[in-house]
């Protein structure tokens, strides 16, 4: 029998206290969703079954106690901090849920400058973590667009990323620890050490686990030494995407690891750089690190480019003002809320990876089948933001009108049908449908044919940590019908 | 100089107008060489006396119109100023002033500043000093043909009550049949609020677009009227039309100067801060610690305005 | 009814940081790295002529817009995109010169173009710009044109192919007039005119069409009679002192004890209630 939302409340109340449990409506309502169903939020309009309450938990004690009594009672339990998703990973899938959230567990525990490690719990800011690094001359490294209001418990569980990724990596590469609360109430800790041989990496069973198996408490992060002094911005204007990708492919290959390398379409540029290159492709490059690596970085690239005619220099001062201003700012995303309902035009994304040899055909046919199959598009572009030695991502950018649609039927209508086009070719190619927003709960649908064979181990992972079906669930694995 | 200062008397903030055109021709035009008169125009007769007291000068030519319409207002300018004696014409702040300065300068043939905060009289020159930039910049500039015409920046000097008691009425005339506004065929004034409570309040509590919604705007109002403080909002509040514009605060809005000002979930641009600056104690609360509004205020609260305020309340009102 | 709307890019100044705001001895400052943005109450304009342009079937008055900005071709974006929103004209009167204080150079180019180009019904443009701040081109335009001008618009309808209805926010009201045509009108701040966005297939379409472009130098530019000498940025700085607390709850309690309590207009005011 299940617990009715009283009972689940009362409960609750008794866990963490009546102050930290949260049922105002209102609360409850923008709970149930994130990013990826802003449309029709601004709207009013709230779909998914309401949560029945959000607890605000302060330890990985009281995140044990909640959880356990989740699984005990087979209710849903939705991991949260920033609340910054796009991907619908933070919607309430299941009647009666509990959104379990961390951002007031945001200390700073430790910042160690001799093993080069950070310590913070689940609901730190990144933004005040690498402002405090910073301040000492150090850096986490990780800087995604949403670092203002991102917290590292979310990064870690989506697998963020961040725009300088090409020179320290995305956040699996940067995570030395972890505390994580399992469905069972048992506190699990994985101790820091550079390295180990020690069985499989279990990290990576709970990094990018978008809290389908458990609820991260806390994080240690690598920190690096900041040179923000030797920093070199380099723009091109270019004429083909193919081009660009070639270029990319060289710098990467060739073993240069620009902190910032970045190739953006003529509409997506159009965007960002209307101001300079105006019908153009983009190219951005930005060299790190101690100046002989960073000067070296720089040199290098400008020979790489020098090689292709078709590449125009542009004033560095333009890139780099460009790229101070690229973050979410909290002032903007309020004034997005207006935007939106008055212009009834959206922006929306879904980003992809792929080996070198299929990228530029990935791109190619998903623009000509989004631009001809979808109505009232204002805006279609793609840049691709992060590179590897074996290939780089896409992110796909598209704006567009509703037109002659009730706001629950703009996702249908517009952004999953475009999702749809992208992730479909992109597997058909060979490449990965999710590059760094994490699945969520609107690619699930696609996610055996995301993994083939390897779906058993994924499969296998859901059903031995999470037995009783209680965290997030309908995120990464879909619901069963 | 041989200045005029003109009084819009078919506004209902006359007061205002003229104690801020009196404060700026005290502090401006005060020496000795500096001859001024008034230019007064209004429309209802019962209005005349109490225009009269109002007037910042011993002299002052009255001029009854049908209403404030700037065709015949213009026209009738052009009757009542048949030489070219006078040096420069003070309009007052807000749009009627602007708007009739420019284009009196232009069949004058003289120079034009609109929103002028000071000016300074060198030699066969004018002076003027006004923002730009949004806010952000002071521009100097030298107005070079007489008759300059120039209108007052809101709150470009600190208002004077009028003391002079005598006046003199050079010339009184009736221009209430002029027809230059024969292209207008119909039309309806719908009276609102005016800004002027704002501009006299000395407690004020204002909203951004960090309120987020028309709600929140309402509840946040609620939260000052019951603290006994004035309402105002930001523009971008004002222009999502969640709150009347006659509650802008702003260089497009009202120019406060209260003793207290609680600024919530507003960025703080220069063109908003033009609003506020002369407040005496001017708190921010904001979630964002790199806004604007935070190092421009005398103290500021990093955190969700709701919570602050409804906590103030809470102890204000106990 | 042929309309005119001009208008003009201006760099988003709020982007700058405190040491980017210097003037250099010609009074310039750089801003060539911020984008260019549509003036906003221009942005205003250009989107209140697009809603005339949509009533225009119902009303049965065939409207022809044309949009017009004095610039170097940094404008060339925004033109295509007016150019996919449909204007039926769009034209660029090709300048290099600082125009940021030249309202009488702007407003004398507008009026030849009326006067010997394309004749016009309507001159539209937004009350001011956001950098120079002059307020006056409007008026100085409709003082050479001999035409009545109509400030502080915040919504036009159509009437018939000589009448508009417009509604003007004046200090202490609003007024709403009925006008016979040919007329400037000014807009000023009009809640919900953010401009429309054009589809991809309205600007494949459209967006192509040919821009015209003019010479500054083809129009006779009258001297300004007012002259800049001087710049100087304001700096607004307070303390700025944090109230540091574990929640908002005891935030608003230091604020009250430390810095309002004693504010006598804080109790006067508390006294009348």
């Amino acid at each position: 029998m299940s617990l009715k939302r009283e009972q689940i409340v009362d409960a609750l109340k008794k866990i963490v206290g009546e102050d930290h449990v949260i049922t105002d409506e209102q609360v409850l309502k923008e709970s149930s969703v994130d990013r990826f169903r802003r449309f029709e939020a601004y709207h009013g309009v709230y779909r998914l079954p309401l949560p029945a309450a959000v607890v605000n938990v302060n330890s990985s004690q009281e995140v044990a106690a909640v959880i356990k009594f989740a699984n005990e009672n087979k209710i849903n339990v939705v991991p949260r901090t920033g609340h910054s998703a796009t991907e619908g990973g933070l919607e309430t899938a299941l009647e009666n849920s509990i959104v379990v959230d961390g951002s007031g567990m945001n200390k700073i525990i430790s910042i160690d400058t001799y093993n080069m490690q950070a310590t913070a719990q689940c609901g730190a800011s990144l933004q005040e973590l690498d402002d405090r690094l910073r301040e000492q001359g150090y850096t986490t490294g990780h800087s995604p667009q949403s670092k203002p209001l991102a917290q590292l418990g979310g990064l870690v569980a989506t697998r963020s990323i961040g725009q300088f990724s090409t020179l320290y990596g995305g956040i699996e590469d940067m995570v030395v620890g972890l505390e994580a609360v399992f469905p069972d109430g048992g506190i699990t800790r994985i101790k820091n050490v550079p390295r180990r041989a020690a069985g499989p990496d279990i990290r990576h069973v709970i990094i990018g686990n978008e809290g389908a198996l458990c609820y991260i408490t806390e994080v240690t992060v690598k920190i690096f030494k900041y040179f923000p002094e030797n920093n070199q911005f380099l723009g091109y204007t270019l004429d083909h995407m193919k081009t660009g990708f070639e270029i990319l492919r060289e710098v990467m290959v060739n073993g240069y690891r620009p902190s910032v390398a970045r190739l953006y379409d003529v509409e997506d540029g159009s965007y960002h750089f209307s101001h300079f290159a105006e019908g153009k492709c983009v190219l951005i490059f930005v060299a790190e690190g101690v100046k002989p690596i960073a000067d070296a970085t720089a040199t290098a690239i400008e020979e790489i480019v020098a090689r292709y005619d078709q590449c125009q220099k542009v004033d560095p001062k333009l890139i780099e003002r460009w790229f101070a201003h690229l973050n979410w700012d909290p002032a903007n995303l309020a004034e997005e809320k207006t935007e939106i309902i008055e212009t009834k035009n959206v922006c929306n994304t879904t980003e992809i990876s792929g080996n070198w040899s299929i990228i530029n055909d990935i791109y190619e046919v998903c623009m000509q089948r989004v631009r001809n199959e979808i109505p009232d598009l204002t805006l279609l572009g793609a840049h691709s933001s992060h590179s590897y030695l074996n290939g780089t991502n896409l992110y796909f950018v598209y704006f567009y009108n509703v037109v002659d649609c009730r706001p629950e039927e703009e996702l249908t209508k517009y952004h999953l049908a475009i999702k749809k086009i992208i992730v479909e070719e992109t597997i058909k190619a060979g490449g990965s449908m999710c590059h760094h927003h994490g699945v969520g709960k609107h690619r699930t649908q696609w996610i055996e044919a995301e993994y083939d064979s390897s779906y058993y181990i994924l499969k296998k992972l859901k059903s031995a940590f999470d037995p009783n079906g209680i965290m997030n669930m309908g995120t990464i694995i879909p619901l069963e019908k | 100089m041989i200045f005029k200062g003109i009084l819009n008397g078919c506004s209902s903030n006359i007061v205002a107008q003229a104690e801020e055109l009196n404060g700026f021709m005290r502090e401006h035009l005060s020496c000795g060489d500096n001859v001024g008169s008034t230019i007064a125009f209004y429309s209802k007769k019962e209005e005349k006396n109490a225009l009269l007291g109002l007037v910042p000068t011993e002299s002052v030519e009255l001029v009854r119109v049908a209403r404030y319409q700037p065709e015949n207002i213009l026209e009738a300018l052009q009757t009542v100023e048949n030489t070219e004696k006078t040096d420069l014409y003070l309009f007052p702040s807000g749009y009627a002033g602007s708007e009739i300065a420019v284009r009196w300068a232009c069949r004058m043939k003289g120079s034009s500043l609109v929103q002028v905060k000071q000016i300074e009289c060198s030699g066969a020159q004018l002076i003027a000093r006004k923002t730009v930039y949004a806010n952000h910049v002071l521009g100097t500039f030298k107005l070079t043909k007489r008759p300059y015409s120039i209108s007052l920046a809101k709150g470009c000097a600190d208002s004077q009550a009028i003391t002079i008691r005598d006046k003199r009425i050079v010339t009184e005339y009736d221009l209430t049949g002029l027809q230059k506004d024969q292209f207008i065929k119909h039309s309806k004034w719908i009276p609102s609020e005016t800004t002027q409570d704002l501009e006299a309040a000395t407690f004020l509590i204002i909203g951004g677009r960090g309120m987020q919604t028309k709600e929140n705007t309402q509840s946040l109002k609620k939260i000052a009227d019951a603290m006994g403080a004035a309402f105002g909002v930001s523009r971008p509040v004002a222009m999502s039309a969640w709150a009347p514009m006659h509650r802008m605060i702003g260089v497009s809005g009202a120019i406060t100067k209260p003793e207290v000002c609680i600024v919530a979930g507003v960025s703080g641009t220069a063109a908003f801060y033009a609003g506020i600056e002369k407040s005496k104690t001017i708190v921010a609360i904001n979630t964002d610690i790199r806004a604007p509004i935070i190092k421009a205020a005398d103290v500021a609260v990093i955190d969700d305005y709701k919570a602050v305020m409804a906590e103030l309340a809470k102890i204000v009102l106990s | 009814m042929n309309i005119l709307v001009c208008f003009t890019t201006v760099p988003d100044v709020e982007m700058l940081t405190d040491e980017d705001w210097l003037f250099d001895k010609n009074l310039q400052i750089d801003t060539s790295f911020l984008k260019p943005t549509l003036n906003s109450y221009d942005e205003s304009a250009l989107e209140m002529a697009l809603t005339l342009s949509d009533a225009s079937e119902s009303v049965k008055v065939p409207l022809e817009l044309t949009a017009l900005t004095v610039a170097g071709s940094g404008a060339t974006t925004i033109l295509k995109t007016l150019n996919a929103l449909r204007f039926k004209r769009v034209v660029r009167i090709d300048s290099h010169d600082d125009l940021r204080f030249r309202p009488i150079a702007i407003a004398s180019i507008l009026t030849q173009y009326v006067l010997k180009h394309a004749p016009q019904d309507v001159l539209l443009l937004g009350r001011q710009t956001r950098i120079g701040e002059n307020a006056r081109t409007h008026l100085l335009a409709a003082e050479m044109l001999g035409w009545p001008c109509v400030t502080q618009a915040i919504r036009i309808e159509l009437v018939d192919r000589n009448h508009l209805m417009v509604t003007s926010q004046m200090d202490d009201g609003r007024l709403r007039q009925r006008i016979q045509t040919p007329c400037v009108l000014s807009i000023g701040d009009a809640p919900n005119t953010y401009m429309r966005v054009p589809t991809l297939k309205d600007r494949m379409c459209y967006g192509k069409r040919p821009i015209e472009t003019l010479s500054s130098k083809d129009f006779q530019l009258s001297d300004e009679t007012e002259e800049l000498i001087g710049l100087e940025v304001i700096h607004h700085k307070r303390a700025g002192i944090l109230i540091e607390g574990k929640s908002p709850e005891e935030k608003a309690r230091k604020l009250y004890e430390g810095h309002l309590k004693r504010s006598v207009r804080v109790q006067e005011r508390l006294a009348k209630i």
